[in-house]
């Protein structure tokens, strides 16, 4: 018994050692940054635009990028097919490269030598240093995050109840509308809100697509190089805030959506 | 109405193999086997759910061997209902009307008519979760009626309700039959089965066995694992004549034989079963407590694994098990006039209708 509780404390204290290697550095820099800061960087139209940047190239790109992955999660959970497991660690991909050779690799896509960025160009669209192709970046980084969460929501709705649905004469896509999104629902908005977040928070695909319109994770950098910490701390103080922020709303929100269910 | 011929499918090591059955639309069909026989197979292969390797499939003439799913007009009830948890039992219910796009007062009237003769109006707003085992039963047929299948499927309808509902959802079944909906209906429990069925397949190991009447099945067994069947033998159709009053103890006839039996059932018809095991096989008539005591003579002999079988022949032929010691005491031959006793509680009375 005695034994026991020693494991835990131990154990205890090593999470806890952890946890305030998270909490200490972000409290840190919101406590050293004073309220007038926190006001005037919000008065600032250069962070204030950035923000608003940012959270809305994010947003769009989890909801356009939300319409392909899907699918490809339901894919993934209900079919075998040859060089499935290949697939699936094709997605885990980005995770796992630096993410400034992710940059790297989406300039080449989308710059007017690619195809993509031919084709983009004859449309009179220029990729890069464009919110499209800040999008693009994040949606390299960020996908995966959905596409597993959303998969792992498909396995845990039972094929019989597809089965079922069938039965009772439901087309295909009937079934996955009526039956196995709304039972996946929980998992997938869980992958969008992550998707969501870690779009918002990339810097180094970013920087190299785009520079300017510069999101917030760049601005930040910017004002850094430029002006050194003390004018770098307050932005990236407001941009934690309104992280949190966001991200706690569309936890609540997606929390009030399941005790509805 | 529903042929299946050679039907044969492999899933990994087990295999079902040249199934062939005839169902009739007054058919109530009953297939009785061990778990993990095929039989939930079958049904899954008749609805659709999975695709034969071989054999065919014929509903009202035709071929539906290869028809997706939801153009079979096939309704299943699965095991365990397999209801949708997010929708309401109204909308459970509503499912199949909503795919066929039905309008929406004709929904609501369908609804209304298929939960009142399930006895379920009271509970269509209710969430699936908050439903007992007996109206999960009751919803999921009403769901699968609605659809107004050519033929139900039932896999195993009574494994999850408790033993006391059990008589209220078998007569809820046999009315549903009367409808003139054939039914195939899987079970393990040849109880079950006796009291349902107008027909019976068994099936095991991925063969039909035999398929006939009850009577044909439990009387003329085709083979020694059909005979072997837990409670199989001795197995008769008997009605009650007699009851004294205040008591549970009856009289049944079977065929001419007055049987003394003990029943809390109140039917008039059915049959009665009389486990080997609880026979007394003795040279001379015994005074003992049983109600049931006949003379007899053995008409066969042959060893099981457990000791003897002997058939007596008392007007009905009695299957009894010995063990090979009382075997050599009582000296049994073929031909020999013996005595054979049993209590009025080991009878055992399945009703019918």
């Amino acid at each position: 018994m005695k034994r026991r509780q020693t494991t835990h404390i131990i154990f205890i204290f090593l999470g806890a050692v952890v946890l305030l290697f998270i909490i200490a550095p972000l409290t840190g820099l919101i406590l050293s940054t004073s309220g007038v800061e926190i006001f005037e960087t919000i008065k600032d139209q250069e962070v204030t635009g950035s923000i608003k940047l940012t959270i809305l190239v994010s947003f769009f790109t989890t909801l356009f990028f939300a319409l392909f992955a899907i699918p490809l999660s339901y894919m993934l959970a209900r079919y075998k097919f040859p060089g499935k497991e290949l697939v699936n660690s094709i997605i885990d991909l980005p995770i796992v490269i630096p993410h400034s050779a992710a940059g790297i690799a989406i300039l080449g896509f989308i710059s007017r030598d690619s195809a993509l960025g031919a084709l983009a160009d004859s449309l009179g669209l220029n990729f890069i240093g464009h919110p499209i192709g800040i999008g693009l970046a994040m949606a390299f980084v960020s996908v995966p995050f959905l596409i597993n969460s959303a998969r792992d929501g498909f396995s845990q709705v039972p094929d019989k109840l597809e089965k079922a649905a069938l039965n009772l004469g439901a087309t295909p896509i009937r079934v996955f509308f009526t039956i196995s999104l709304p039972l996946a629902w929980r998992q997938i908005i869980s992958g969008g809100i992550m998707m969501f977040a870690r779009g918002m928070s990339e810097f180094g695909a970013v920087v190299i697509v785009a520079y300017h319109p510069m999101v917030t994770p760049v601005l930040i950098y910017d004002r850094f190089g430029a002006f050194g910490l003390r004018y770098a701390r307050p932005v990236a103080a407001v941009f934690i805030i309104v992280c949190l922020l966001f991200f706690v709303i569309l936890r609540m929100l997606s929390k009030k959506g399941y005790a509805e269910d | 109405m529903l042929k299946i011929e050679n039907v044969s499918k492999s899933i990994g090591s087990f295999s079902l193999n040249e199934i062939s059955l005839s169902v009739k639309k007054d058919d109530y069909f009953v297939l009785v086997g061990e778990s993990g026989s095929g039989k939930s197979l079958l049904l899954d292969l008749i609805a659709g759910l999975i695709l034969p390797d071989s054999g065919d499939l014929w509903l009202n003439g035709e071929n539906i061997t290869r028809k997706k799913i939801q153009d079979r007009s096939v309704g299943l009830v699965m095991q365990d209902y397999a209801l949708f948890p997010h929708l309401t039992v109204y909308q459970n219910i509503a499912y199949s009307l909503k795919c066929r796009r039905e309008r929406a007062t004709e929904i609501i009237k369908q609804v209304k008519n298929h939960s009142d003769q399930l006895n379920i109006s009271d509970l269509l707003e209710r969430r699936i979760s908050s439903l007992s085992g007996g109206e999960l039963q009751r919803v999921a047929l009403a769901r699968t009626l609605i659809s107004n299948p050519d033929i139900l499927l039932l896999d195993e309808p009574m494994a999850s309700i408790d033993a006391t509902l059990k008589k209220d959802i078998r007569n809820m079944l046999q009315s549903i039959h009367k409808r003139g909906i054939p039914v195939i209906h899987v079970t393990h429990d040849y109880e079950e089965a006796i009291s349902l069925a107008t027909m019976i397949a068994v099936i095991n190991q991925g063969y039909i066995m035999q398929a006939g009447t009850p009577t044909e099945i439990f009387n003329q067994p085709k083979n020694y694992f059909i005979a072997d069947l837990a409670g199989i033998k001795n197995f008769f159709p008997a009605y009650i004549v007699e009851t004294m009053f205040g008591s549970n103890l009856k009289t049944a006839i079977v065929d001419e034989m007055n049987i003394k039996l003990q029943t809390e059932s109140d039917g008039s018809s059915g049959y009665v079963i009389i486990p080997p095991d609880r026979i007394i096989l003795s040279r001379k008539e015994i005074e003992s407590s049983a109600q049931n005591c006949f003379s007899g003579i053995v008409r066969d002999i042959y060893q099981s694994p457990y000791g003897y079988r002997v058939t007596v022949d008392i007007g009905i032929r009695l299957f009894v098990s010995i063990t090979a010691a009382s075997f050599d005491n009582l000296e049994i031959k073929n031909e020999a006039p013996v005595w054979v006793s049993f209590k009025a509680g080991a009878v055992r009375f399945i009703e019918k209708d």
